[in-house]
Formats: C-alpha cells, structure tokens, sequence
C-alpha cells in the first residue's frame, strides 16, 4: 500500500508544485526525485515548489533528499524554493547541526508562491527590456 | 444524562453512532424495559442484551471485553467513564527494510505522546529513531528498535537500537565530527547525541551495535 504512493506534481503556469501529504518512507522521496527530473525536462517550468507542511518527521536522511531535490532543480534552471517547514522539525533539524542549505525557504506555500511570480515578472520585464535595446541596436546598424 | 445516552456513547467508541443507537433499542426492547428509567434490578438482563449486540459488530475479544467492562461501569455507576488504555510501556520494532523505518517512528510519536512528552519533543524522538532505524537498515540489513517508557531519574523513555552488525568503524570519529558519509550517517549519530540527554554507544566487529538514548520529559 504505502509502496504505491505516489507524490503529485502540479503545473500552476510557469511554477510546479509538489505538496508532501504523505507518510515519506524512503522510496517515496526517491520516485519524487526522479519525477521532479522528469516533470521538469517535459514542462518546462520557471519555478519548483516543495511544500512539506504535511510532513511531521525529517531526519537527515530526508532533509538530504529534499535539499537535493532543490538542488538538482536549480541545476537544471529552474528557481527551487521549499515551503512550509513545520516549526519543530526546524527546531529539530537545527539543533541536530543539520539545515537545508543552498535551499531557499517560505513560510507557508502562499509566501512561495508570490515570491517566486514577483521574481518571474520581473524577470519578464528584464526580458522586455533586453529585447527592445537590441530592436534599437539592430536599428542604429 | 439518562442511562440510555451514556450507553449510546460508549458504544459508539466502538460500532459507529448508529449501530450504537440500534444496539441501544434493541436491547432495551429485547428485555421488555423503558430505557430511560432502568432500576437496578433490570440491570444484568440490559448489559447481557447489550453485549450479545456488541458481540454481533465487534470482532476482538479484547474490544469486546473493554467494551463490557465500561458498559457496567456506567450502568452500575450511572456516570460515564473514560476509555480504559493502557498505555504501552515496552514495545520492540523488527527493523529489516524501509517500511519499518516509518514503523518505527510512528509507534514512537503515539508512545511519547501517551508518555505526555510536548509536541516538539515527540518531533526530536522520533526523528532520533528514525535515524537509528535507518541506519540499521542501511548499514547492517536487519535489527531491532526497542522502546521502554523509564521513570528514573525522570520519567521519560529510553531507545535500544540493536543490531548484528560488524559495527561501526571508527565510531570516535563519527562521534567528534570528522567523518561525513554520503548518505548523512555522520550527521545522523552527532544529532541523536545533540538531541538526547543520554547517549551510549557500544560497538565492536564481532557483536554489532547498541547504541542506548534517553530523553526526558
């Protein structure tokens, strides 16, 4: 039963996210490594969103994973976040000396969210921008 | 409260609200009685109706016993009673694939719980027997966990990770923070000792690994 599980990737425009409401045994994570890597080559994303606020236990074998999840997701060009952290596994995580470094983390999926479109948009703008000064370079020519 | 609501409570601890009501007024006709007004005489014949109903929905003998032995308590007592649970006090994990890990854990939260340790202590717990089981899993194949509720010096609870393995090597180095293995073990064993108030570890090549933790309310 708990071998079938099966964490859900949701495309919401540009971001992806996956909301951990399940029980992580060790195979679970892995298969959502190995999706992520998947979704994101099919879909093409601008962002990833790992909401883990269903999950009550990481230790530091899953906090590895996810930080690898983040990791590998920003290695392929996509703005990793994680959201959601439960304040006792922070506490937990932090006093066993072990973070999600190189992770940037929210409060909650909403602050993900929003953080993560403000920095879109504006890198939409940043685009625009670029495009028009090389119209008008194209024009000096 | 009339006797007939306390009933009903009770029995919907164990058959679900409505099979409850049913047993109820089923009972009650069954011994030809007014289930709001039940002398203590009519008593023995209501509970012996009563759990002939229970009988016919509540497949544990365990189940069943409890469910009698609060059925007359309230009958005879007139007040309704809290569920009897014992709580567990010693408790032991096979642990020999990732399934067990969760396992594992999971008794541990419901334990500390019942132990009436806070939310973020049970957190802390049973992410150290998450790490003990993993590393059992990972490292050796197959182990134990044990659980035991302790009451001296404190009350609190004591983990037994065993297992029969060729132990750790180097242990010392794992143990001062020099050693960082791939898959976090050195962090795994440098954290449980951050997060328990007791903390041994016995290994050799020939008789495994025990590592032994407490942590106190």
């Amino acid at each position: 039963m708990s071998n079938a599980s099966h964490i859900p990737i949701i495309k919401l425009y540009d971001t992806l996210i996956v909301t951990i409401q399940v029980e992580l045994s060790d195979s679970v994570i892995m298969a959502l490594k190995d999706d992520i890597g998947e979704a994101i080559q099919k879909l093409g994303p601008k962002a990833l969103i790992v909401d883990v606020s269903g999950v009550e236990i990481i230790d530091s074998y899953i906090s590895r994973a996810i930080r690898d999840i983040g990791l590998i997701s920003r290695l392929m060009g996509v703005d990793a976040v994680i959201s959601g952290l439960d304040p006792n596994i922070a506490v937990t995580l932090i006093e066993m000396g072990m973070d999600l470094e190189g992770v940037e983390t929210y409060l909650h999926l909403e602050a993900a969210y929003e953080a993560i479109n403000g920095a879109a948009s504006l890198a939409r703008i940043d685009d625009r921008k670029r495009d028009e000064s090389d119209e008008t370079a194209w024009w000096r020519r | 409260m009339t006797p007939a609501a306390h009933v009903t409570e009770v029995l919907n601890d164990y058959v679900g609200i409505i099979v409850a009501r049913s047993i109820v007024t089923g009972a009650a006709s069954a011994c030809g009685l007014d289930q709001e007004s039940i002398s203590p005489t009519q008593v023995p014949d209501y509970l012996g109706a009563l759990e002939a109903g229970v009988r016919a929905f509540v497949v544990e003998p365990d189940r069943q016993h409890e469910c009698a032995t609060r059925l007359r308590l309230v009958l005879e007592s007139g007040s309704l009673q809290p569920r009897i649970t014992p709580a567990l006090t010693m408790m032991t994990v096979d642990v020999s694939c990732e399934i067990d890990i969760v396992t594992a854990r999971n008794h541990t939260k419901t334990m500390c719980n019942d132990l009436g340790f806070s939310a973020s202590e049970q957190v802390k717990v049973a992410t150290i027997v998450s790490e003990l089981a993993r590393n059992i899993v990972l490292y050796v194949g197959r182990g134990r966990i044990e659980l035991e509720a302790v009451n001296a010096p404190r009350r609190g609870i004591e983990i037994r990770a065993i297992d029969n393995g060729r132990g750790i090597p180097d242990v010392d180095n794992v143990l001062s923070g020099q050693y960082r293995s791939k898959t976090g073990m050195g962090v795994g064993l440098l954290g449980t000792r951050r997060l328990m108030d007791e903390f041994n570890v016995e290994t050799s090549s020939s008789l495994g690994t025990r590592v032994v933790v407490r942590k106190y309310r």
